[in-house]
């Protein structure tokens, strides 16, 4: 077995060290296992899982609970078994409802819990973990991948795929014919896991979507976002990594003299990590042995140790300083041994430090001079590197051309294959990168597990290509190839992008970012995933909860690694205040970018965020009947931010907000103008006013028009544009019911109370909505009955009203009940139902009278009671007109009707005077 | 013997003078080492490392 074979088999064996699984009473299952870095809980047997899950430091353990809905405490009995050394415990005990509540003992606060849910099969999941310390990203720029993240990642990866052994002095399987530079996995068809957990959906199926879908309007919407450019994934060749790991090829054999033991105290200090000791050392030697046998190894050694100096300092005096001494070396021993692997580390480090005229020269160079250099066909692939780096593609591509067409360069050919769309793709030539990567796949199918690049590039070309669907799958197919690739971040973090883009429902689009959190913790992809999820949770975030979120998401911003990431978080924090309603922060963030940032890019999409917010603020005033203010924000933005606006529904709100405030002249130009734009907007306008717009329909603007008409006394434009509605079964509630309205109020204008009656009785009967919006409705009936002397009708109408108003009373606007109480106390009153009149008076003035004049109906209640001798009750009602707005006219015609009272009481003993002497 | 001895105080002068280069800190001398390189008798004889 080899060592990375062993490698595996242990990894595998520390992974898995503990399996559970257990059949729950019901069809519910749980399945626990314990790994290396994670506890893994999958339940299933529910197509959908209610839980809420809460975290309580308690004493010196960590509490974590999960209270279900559905599920009883024995159909999870199993989870009472679950140990590790992150779970202290488990209870199963009954909570809410005889429902399962479950608590987790953590073995200290360092352990967190995920959770989250998968579809097909439906399964909960949860993950026990320790949490990593937050710490700066240490993730792959563009090229290398470096630091603690290479390390993790190198950690994961399957030993075999860790190190591309290419030829070289040491390993000179390269020949002349070149076999092998490019190695295969040991299976072609494995599908590798090295994550946390697979969700059982090895496939990733659960990302995969079908074309029905695809929300159109969706994928419109999502051009007024900000995506960001991910770094591109090149293969890591790791030419300069092999050669730094071949030894030194040079040395001192050991002699028990001065000379002899002064060169090997400097070879110990160098191979001790102590350059500068070394150096020293030499400048002393140098100094006692003007020349020495030593001399030659010396140079050598001398220009090593000014390497190590730079590669442990980064000064690059040393960096230099070896550079030169290489060149030297190269002049003063023409045909040493050493002189290949002498100029690819001059080139490679070219390349390396970004000198690509150096590694150009230098490579053209050893070119012509060795061919027979055993790095030729590297040295080839390394000249086409930097003449793309210098962004002469043509010359680039000429090159890997010229290796791939040339039998003798064996997989370096393949490799330049794999390299020739990168060439595209960093100009942003998606669409020939894309051919480029089809090709080459197409060209070499088994040599996929090379191809990172290809896979991940070739999705993110697909991506501004705007062909999501392709980008989705080849990022899935990335990812389920390339499961602990340090891009693994990027391209989950995009597929939650492209699910979102084509409109797919939110659980699947938060379900992709939570996999970028947990599963590539750290990571700038990860990172991205986080800020998505936060401003989808920014409404229901608490006031601290925001602050942290916010916080954290300024201190932790990759700015190196995600280009306009600072951008995306204005943005972004602007969009979290907008659906938190708080639109004037909204608005001063998105202003004071556009101001301090004259020549973004991203202007336009910042902007259109200004007019959005507007036209919200102008609505929002509307849905609180501040029309003024409405009015205000509209006029005084009018020649700034809204000039030039081709919005329709900011001026359709205004134009509202003009309706209600009975300017009806400015309402119905207003209108008109809507009417216009919306006729004339038309294909993909049309299409992309409907994604972004709460777009007024022309029906909508035409039962607009023809109530403003009506309320202007303009019947016959009102019947005209009433008569424009083409299907009004498509209005909503409300505007069926306006118009049915409108509609009776012309024809009764119009004297066809027939008509009228008709309109209304109609929607009544086929009306399928809220009964309590029909209210105006049957005011307007009961009106109309009582004007065709249907008494009888008219009360039934009104009752309806009343009843629902009495059980519900927020339900029905105020002033329709109080109208259809009077009418009904009126009515009564006139057929000498006094006392059914007294209670429809009463009721109004007790209940829905506040804030309403309700003088004329004290005085009608007060003249029921008069009339019928109830003078005191009469008084008594009459005494309360004085303090209301308008009761001051009601109240001089109470006073004189008791004042008539009190002459009759007083003369009345004279005149019913019996005769004196009485019947005694 | 004259260069020994040059040697011996070349050793002496790293041991009191760390040589602090770069941004990672002070290179010295470790103590096995140094105790070798301080023992003329084993210099003398080459007897080292």
């Amino acid at each position: 077995m080899t060592d990375s074979l062993r490698s595996l088999a242990g990894l595998v064996l520390t992974f898995v060290t503990l399996v559970w699984s257990q059949t729950s009473l019901a069809t519910i299952a749980v399945k626990m296992k314990s790994m290396k870095d994670a506890t893994h809980i999958e339940i299933t047997g529910l197509s959908e899982w209610r839980y809420d899950l809460r975290r309580d430091p308690k004493n010196d353990t960590y509490r974590t609970t999960i209270q279900f809905t559905g599920v009883k405490p024995e159909e999870v009995a199993a989870l009472n078994s679950l140990r590790d050394r992150r779970v202290k415990y488990v209870e199963v005990i009954e909570g809410i409802n005889g429902d399962a509540l479950v608590e987790f003992r953590l073995s200290n606060n360092d352990i967190g819990m995920f959770d989250y849910q998968t579809e097909s099969p439906t399964t909960l999941v949860l993950d026990i973990y320790r949490e990593e310390p937050v710490k700066k990203f240490e993730a792959p720029g563009p090229s290398h991948i470096k630091g603690e993240l290479a390390t993790l990642v190198s950690k994961a990866r399957p030993k075999k795929l860790q190190k591309r052994k290419l030829a070289s002095i040491e390993n000179p399987e390269i020949g002349t014919q070149g076999q092998l530079p490019l190695k295969q996995t040991p299976n072609q068809n494995l599908k590798i896991k090295y994550g946390i957990f697979d969700g059982g959906d090895q496939d990733l199926n659960r990302f995969k979507i079908e074309d029905k879908d695809i929300d159109e309007l969706a994928v419109i919407r999502s051009q007024e976002n900000i995506y960001l450019h991910f770094p591109e994934l090149n293969i890591d060749h790791s030419y300069l990594k092999d050669l730094l790991a071949q030894p030194a090829g040079y040395g001192v054999p050991e002699r028990e003299d001065d000379e002899n033991l002064q060169v090997r105290l400097i070879f110990k200090f160098k191979n001790e990590g102590k350059p500068a000791l070394g150096l020293r050392t030499l400048k002393f030697f140098r100094d006692k042995y003007r020349t020495s046998q030593y001399d030659k190894v010396l140079n050598f050694l001398e220009a090593d140790i000014y390497f190590d100096l730079w590669r442990r300092d980064h000064e690059r005096v040393d960096f230099e300083k070896a550079m030169t001494k290489y060149k030297a070396l190269l002049n003063q021993y023409p045909n040493d041994p050493s002189r290949f692997k002498i100029l690819m580390l001059l080139g490679l480090n070219y390349l390396d430090v970004g000198n690509n005229f150096g590694a150009l020269s230098t490579f053209q160079v050893g070119i012509k001079t060795y061919p027979e250099s055993p790095y030729y066909w590297q040295m080839r692939v390394a000249v086409a590197e930097a003449y793309r780096a210098l962004g002469k593609n043509e010359e680039a591509i000429k090159e890997f051309e010229g290796i791939e067409n040339d039998k003798a360069s064996g997989n370096y050919g393949i490799e330049s294959r794999f390299r020739r769309g990168d060439v595209f793709f960093r100009v942003g030539d998606y669409a020939t990168s894309v051919k480029e990567y089809d090709e080459a796949l197409k060209k070499y199918p088994d040599k996929w597990a090379e191809a990172a690049n290809i896979y991940f590039n070739s999705a993110e070309a697909r991506f501004w290509l705007k062909n999501y669907k392709e980008s989705l799958e080849g990022y899935r197919i990335f990812l389920q190839r390339f499961p602990s690739h340090a891009f693994g971040g990027y391209a989950m973090t995009r597929i939650g992008e492209i699910l979102d883009i084509l409109g797919l429902p939110v659980k699947r689009v938060t379900g992709a970012y939570l996999e970028s959190v947990f599963r590539y913790r750290g990571s700038p992809g990860a990172y991205l995933a986080k800020l998505h999820l936060d401003l989808m949770r920014f409404v229901e975030m608490k006031p601290k909860e925001l602050e942290t979120a916010l916080k954290d998401a300024k201190e932790n911003m990759p700015k190196d690694k995600l280009a306009d990431v600072e951008t995306l978080l204005v943005l972004n924090e602007s969009d979290g205040f907008y659906k938190k309603k708080n639109y004037e922060k909204s608005l001063d963030q998105l202003i004071k970018y556009y101001q301090n940032n004259p020549i973004s890019q991203y202007l336009p999409i910042f902007k259109n965020r200004i007019v959005k917010n507007l036209t919200a603020q102008v609505a929002a005033a509307n849905e609180k009947s501040e029309f003024i203010k409405a009015l205000e924000t509209f006029n005084n933005q009018k020649d700034a931010w809204l000039s030039k606006n081709n919005r329709i529904d900011t001026r359709y709100y205004a134009a509202l907000a003009y309706e209600n405030l009975n300017i009806l002249d400015e309402a119905a130009t207003g209108y008109r103008d809507c009417l216009r734009s919306r006729q004339e907007v038309k294909d993909e306008n049309l299409k992309k006013a409907m994604a972004t717009e709460n777009l007024p329909s022309e029906d909508e603007i035409n039962l607009r028009l023809a109530k403003v008409s009506l309320l202007s006394g303009e019947v016959k434009k009102s019947s005209e544009y009433l008569n424009s509605i083409q299907d009004p079964n498509k209005l909503n509630e409300k505007n069926q019911i306006e118009r049915s309205l409108i509609l009776a109020s012309i024809a009764e204008k119009e004297e066809k109370l027939d008509i009228a009656m008709l309109a209304l009785n109609e929607l009544t009967e086929h009306w399928k909505g809220s009964p309590a919006l029909l209210a105006e409705h049957w005011l307007m009936l009961a009106k109309l009955n009582h004007e065709l002397k249907n008494n009888e009708k008219a009360i039934g109408w009104l009752s309806k009203i009343i009843d629902i108003a009495v059980k519900t009373p927020d339900v029905i606007k105020k002033n329709i009940v109080a109208e259809a109480l009077e009418l009904e106390g009126d009515l009564y009153e006139k057929r000498g139902q006094y006392g059914f009149a007294e209670k429809s008076y009463k009721l109004l003035i007790d209940k829905f009278g506040d804030g309403l004049p309700v003088a004329s109906i004290k005085y009608k209640l007060g003249k029921i009671y008069f009339d019928q001798t109830q003078i005191k009750e009469a008084e008594k009602i009459w005494k309360t007109l004085k303090d209301e707005i308008d009761g001051s006219l009601w109240a001089k015609m109470a006073d004189e009707q008791l004042a008539q009272v009190q002459w009759s009481e007083k003369y009345k003993r004279y005149v019913d005077r019996k005769p004196a002497g009485g019947t005694k | 013997m004259r260069k020994i001895l040059e040697f011996f105080g070349f050793i002496q002068s790293l041991k009191s003078d760390p040589l602090c280069v770069g941004p990672s800190g002070c290179e010295t001398l470790d103590s096995p080492v140094l105790v070798q390189l301080m023992n003329p008798r084993l210099l003398v004889k080459g007897k080292l490392f």
